[in-house]
């Protein structure tokens, strides 16, 4: 068997190449770090070697540790355990009496990071795909074997700051200018490099255990305590309160810092420690990377169908959505006929695309080619436009059910046999919609998500008459556009429409019972929702919603004592139907105001409502509806509910999503405050049979 | 319980808090050591017989560290065998040495104190002592770190006060400030400042501007709504206080307290040393408080203190002819004023620190000394001083006429 590091001595330096037979990337395994442990024993013993190289012998270097070992720690002392060896053998190489090199190609992410930055000299091939950083914060997590103590040390604190709370990556170029690496070299170079370095007798001590090193923007000095004191409010107000790591990094960087190395470590361990035990990070990595992955391999395609090719698509209907469908598959590469009514409004559609590719462009996404390309694929077409050579078409006309039917009729008729055909529809019933349709075993629904070229979520909806080639070729499609699909059964408002709705309906409730819409949104915020639910219901607009409201009438458990539909009409029948007239708030470009009608129309309660009664009727109706949705068999599986969750309506992740917040609370505790609400606001908050089972028997939706 | 008499009060005109102040290039021991020989030459007192010198200093470090107040005893000269001690309350320190060394002859035992602050906003800014506000992320969350420009911004916020309301109490400051001024009511207090060869530095206050109008001040930006914007704060207050929409930022440069530098001392005294040293009391400290609040709204503490120091005396606001509020934002007071439903014209008489400027540690022992004359010049029997104090606090003192 081949080893997982390898030895070869080279004028008095060892040159340590770790190359894992078993993976496909160098990751920090149990069996990895006690090779490698064994091998710095053997170098570090032996008289004829004066330094060593470590280098990897994949196209990166070295990955981090397992997350699915961390993620299975549920206390702190776990963590510990974990993460001990790890420190040990970074101990090891720092102390170890020889000097280190590490010798990075490729990404130096996380753990692979920390292993370099414990060397006592770091050389790196200057190519494009050679990247620093601490990503660990995408996964709620913090740098836990170093990366805190030694990264501010080499760069000074407010360039690792920045890397550490963004988790973004830098050039290998911007490296050597922070003094991160010592030296650039070419590909073929990297090992001379690192040899050379140690033959030019790099000091086996690490600069920061001399008496006089200095970190810049020390946290004691004026200029270090303004710089936490103004990265503080602007970090945290971006978060939700149950996001707890970047504090923590804060309070590694600060308390760290101000202190020797080993003092910092401790100091930094005990932080990684709660980190990676919480609530918040497990759910981050379970719904923001586990689930994400999972559902990106397409778990609900369905097997033995051959994988679909495209060649020409069409989107019928030019407005934001189906502009935005449009701009998608061209961009994946598709031919797109753009199809309205008339060639004016197509024409305008064009323009609205256009305009899309240019906020892309202005924020980095799409280059100037990628622009032209996507332009050049769409071909705007009046109503006439022949569909024969079409394998694909999405329609995307005005949510109202005859109008859409007319338009799939109209459609389906003049399509090959075969040709897949979608409706982009938010709530309307695709059984319902097939009806009228001649080959209803070609059509499905894919509901798209505003602004369509972000929100990478598609709820792809399977009606009665479905088939499997059908709803595979859906998926093969959605993954063409680089998009996640969440499959659903039918169903008044599928899975997302029927949360959201649970959700923005609670908010209505309220605002009709005569709470203040500042406060429901304020908690809503703080919960770490991007937007509030009624400063977003004025954006959707209160006709969208009134008739999302009607089709979702059908789930008749949800509505009682709902008070959304009057709270509706009330606004309405003052002439506030959102953005632009006014609605809940007056908008200008200031943003939002409140609107001194409110409080003629919805007397204000006068046994006002606290925050956190707020906060728990927001997040249970979703959570309920959610597990009623699962109840009826609309959805697959509930990581499927919380990944749709986050990406549709970006809920936040530290709660990990409708299903995840359930477990985090326990179910026995939820029930319980579901029947309180239940007491106090109607039978809509009474807990469905699974979740009361589930309770009893003290059963999570998440095993992990 | 002994009573507690100001024989005294001594200060040096407030420099303005910059680069070309006219205090800027002397150092705060110097400040230190002209207000204590002033106290000690004006009341004719040994200063042998002095039982402790006790000074507030906001930020307790650089040239401002290491006990002010010993060192600026010892650099004037005066008696080896009289120690010193330094208190630190933040923008109540001031106050708070004159409690502090009143309590001391209260409780017997003291005597003979000197007590006040000193300052230099020039040389040692606001904050400069670190701590973990502000840089320990876990009390910043705990104490709901807001600056304090942003907090006054809150109040006015909560209250309903627009910018025309506040800049219209900052034009009243400097106009009652003026008046001051120009009669000279507090001349005699002020002590020319010197440099060692004998050259004025400063005799006058410089902050205060003399014919600020409401439409002088409209020109001026808020000072804090870029902090509390982008700043990242009133996206946090929200979470504080859901009811906010959003924070009015009203407050600039203008309508809040000066940034300037400057020393202050009184004496005070026991019953029994006004007898054995002949002196004549000016006024009795016949109480005090200190009280702490929500520290994100942070300066709203005035009324609960004054209110907490009038009720252990037996008092109520009615019992009381003058106030002295700090004006450390024009909302502070306002916000006291709504609460204490005090009339206007009992509060600040003489302008306050929005025309003289808040030399932060001295400021207290000033507004004493402040108060003591106004008390003198218009017959009051009663006042009351207080100070609202960072990260949610508040001091109060109530002096009385001597009989």
């Amino acid at each position: 068997m081949t080893e997982i590091i390898t030895r070869v001595d080279r004028d008095g330096v060892a040159v340590l190449v770790w190359d894992d037979p078993d993976r496909p990337v160098n990751v920090k395994s149990a069996k990895a770090m006690a090779a490698l442990s064994d091998m710095i024993d053997a170098v570090l013993a032996d008289d004829a070697v004066k330094g060593y190289v470590i280098a990897s012998g994949k196209s990166d270097f070295i990955a981090g540790g397992d997350i699915e070992e961390l993620r299975r720690c549920s206390n702190p002392s776990e963590v510990d355990a974990l993460l001990n060896p790890v420190r040990a053998l970074l101990a090891k190489i720092e102390y170890g009496g020889k000097p280190a090199v590490a010798a990075i190609r490729g990404n130096a992410l996380g753990g692979g990071l920390e292993l370099a930055l414990a060397c006592h000299g770091r050389v790196a091939v200057d190519t494009a795909t050679t990247k620093f950083g601490q990503p660990e914060i995408t996964l709620g997590l913090m740098p836990g074997a170093g990366g805190t103590q030694r990264l501010p040390r080499l760069v000074g604190l407010k360039q690792a700051m920045q890397m550490i709370l963004t988790g973004r990556a830098i050039t290998a170029g911007d490296a050597l200018a922070f003094g991160l690496v010592d030296q650039l070299t070419d590909e073929d170079g990297l090992i001379d490099a690192a040899c050379a370095l140690i033959a030019d007798g790099l000091s086996p001590e690490q600069r920061w255990t001399r008496r006089d090193h200095d970190v810049d923007y020390n946290p004691q000095s004026a200029a270090g305590r303004r710089l936490f004191a103004m990265q503080w409010p602007v970090t945290k107000a971006r978060l939700a309160e149950a996001d707890i790591a970047q504090d923590a990094i804060l309070m590694a960087l600060h308390h760290g810092l101000e202190r020797r190395l080993d003092a910092g470590l401790i100091i930094e361990a005990r932080h990684f420690a709660r980190i990676a035990s919480s609530d918040a990070a497990h759910n981050t990595i379970r719904t923001g990377f586990i689930g994400m992955n999972e559902l990106r391999r397409i778990p609900a395609r369905p097997a033995g169908c051959d994988t679909r090719s495209f060649g020409r698509t069409a989107v019928v209907g030019a407005g934001l959505m189906g502009c935005g469908i449009a701009y998608c598959l061209a961009q994946s590469g598709l031919a797109v006929k753009l199809i309205d009514r008339d060639q004016e409004t197509v024409t305008k559609g064009k323009e609205t695309i256009l305009r899309i590719a240019e906020r892309q462009q202005k924020t980095g996404r799409l280059s100037e080619a990628g622009r032209d390309a996507i332009l050049a694929k769409i071909e705007p077409v009046g109503p006439d436009a022949s569909l024969a050579d079409i394998d694909a078409v999405i329609e995307a006309v005005f949510e109202d059910k005859a109008v859409k039917s007319e338009v799939l009729q109209r459609v389906s008729a003049s399509l090959k046999p075969g040709a897949m055909i979608a409706s982009n529809t938010s709530t309307l019933p695709i059984s319902g919609l097939a009806e009228s349709l001649a080959r209803p075993d070609d059509f499905l629904g894919m509901h798209f998500f505003a602004p369509v070229e972000r929100i990478d979520l598609v709820e792809v909806v399977r009606g009665e008459k479905t088939s499997d080639k059908t709803l595979a070729a859906a998926l093969d499609l959605v993954k063409l556009m680089r998009k996640l699909p969440v499959v659903v059964e039918d169903g008044p408002g599928f899975f997302t429409s029927r949360v959201l709705g649970s959700y923005t309906g609670e908010a209505l409730t309220m605002l009709a019972e005569g709470v203040d819409p500042v406060l429901v949104d304020n908690v809503a915020l703080a919960f770490g929702m991007p937007l509030g639910p009624l400063h977003m219901a004025d954006l959707t607009g209160i006709p969208v919603l009134t008739m999302i409201f009607d089709s979702l009438r059908a789930n008749k458990k949800s509505m009682v004592g709902l008070r959304a539909e009057e709270a509706l009409t009330a606004l309405k029948d003052r002439g506030r139907i959102g953005k632009s007239t006014g609605g809940v708030y007056d908008h200008s470009n200031d943003g939002i105001a409140r609107w001194s009608g409110l409080k003629a129309l919805f007397p204000s309660n006068e046994a006002s409502v606290s925050a956190e009664t707020i906060r728990m009727r927001l997040a249970c109706a979703q959570s309920l509806e959610a597990v009623r949705a699962l109840e009826a068999g609309v959805l697959r599986a509930p990581i499927d509910g919380d990944v749709a969750a986050r990406l549709g309506w970006r809920y936040p992740l530290a709660h990990g999503g409708v299903f995840a917040f359930i477990d985090t609370m326990g179910a026995d505790r939820f029930v319980s405050a579901c029947r309180e609400l239940c007491a106090d606001y109607g039978s809509r908050f009474d807990p469905p049979a699974l979740l009361v089972g589930m309770a009893e028997r003290g059963e999570t939706f998440h095993s992990v | 319980m002994n009573a507690a008499y100001i024989v005294d009060a001594v200060r040096t005109p407030r420099g303005r808090g910059r680069p070309d102040g006219g205090l800027h290039t002397l150092s705060p021991i110097d400040l230190g050591a002209a207000v204590l020989k002033a106290i000690v030459e004006r009341t004719g007192i040994d200063p042998a017989i002095t039982d402790d010198c006790v000074l507030g200093c906001a930020e307790t470090v650089n040239d401002q560290g290491s006990n002010i107040a010993r060192s600026s005893w010892l650099y004037a000269g005066l008696p080896d065998d009289v120690p010193g001690m330094v208190v630190s309350r933040f923008c109540g320190s001031g106050l708070d040495a004159v409690n502090t060394a009143a309590a001391k002859v209260m409780s017997g035992q003291a005597d003979v104190v000197v007590a006040g602050g000193v300052e230099m906003l020039s040389l040692v800014p606001m904050l400069g002592t670190g701590g973990p506000t502000g840089s320990d992320a876990w009390f910043n969350a705990a104490s709901w770190l807001t600056p304090q420009g942003v907090a006054a911004d809150l109040i006015a916020t909560v209250n309903g006060f627009s910018r025309g309301d506040v800049d219209a109490f900052a034009v009243k400051s400097q106009d009652k400030a003026a008046a001051a001024q120009a009669d000279g009511r507090h001349a005699d207090a002020i002590i020319p400042v010197h440099d060692f060869n004998g050259e004025l530095a400063l005799a006058r206050d410089e902050h205060p501007r003399p014919g600020t109008t409401v439409e002088t001040l409209a020109g001026l930006r808020p000072a804090f709504a870029e902090m509390g914007l982008k700043g990242g704060f009133d996206s946090l207050l929200k979470r504080r206080y859901p009811n906010l929409i959003g924070i009015d930022h009203v407050h600039h440069a203008g309508n809040s307290s000066g940034i300037v530098d400057g020393a202050s001392a009184l004496l005070i005294v026991s019953e029994e040393a006004l007898e054995r040293h002949d002196l004549t009391p000016k006024a009795r400290i016949s109480g005090f408080a200190q009280v702490g609040v929500d520290p994100s709204i942070m300066l709203i503490g005035p009324d609960a203190a004054c209110r907490k120091c009038l009720g252990r005396a037996g008092l109520d606001y009615d019992d009381i002819d003058l106030f002295e509020i700090n004006e450390a934002f024009a909302a502070v007071v306002l916000d006291f004023m709504k609460r204490s439903d005090v009339n206007e014209e009992c509060i600040n008489v003489s302008g306050g620190a929005i025309a003289y400027g808040h030399p932060i540690g001295a400021t207290g022992a000033m507004l004493t000394g402040t108060l003591v004359d106004d008390m003198a010049r218009t017959g009051a029997k009663r006042g009351v001083v207080s100070m609202c104090v960072g990260v949610g606090m508040a001091v109060a003192t109530l002096l009385e006429t001597v009989q």
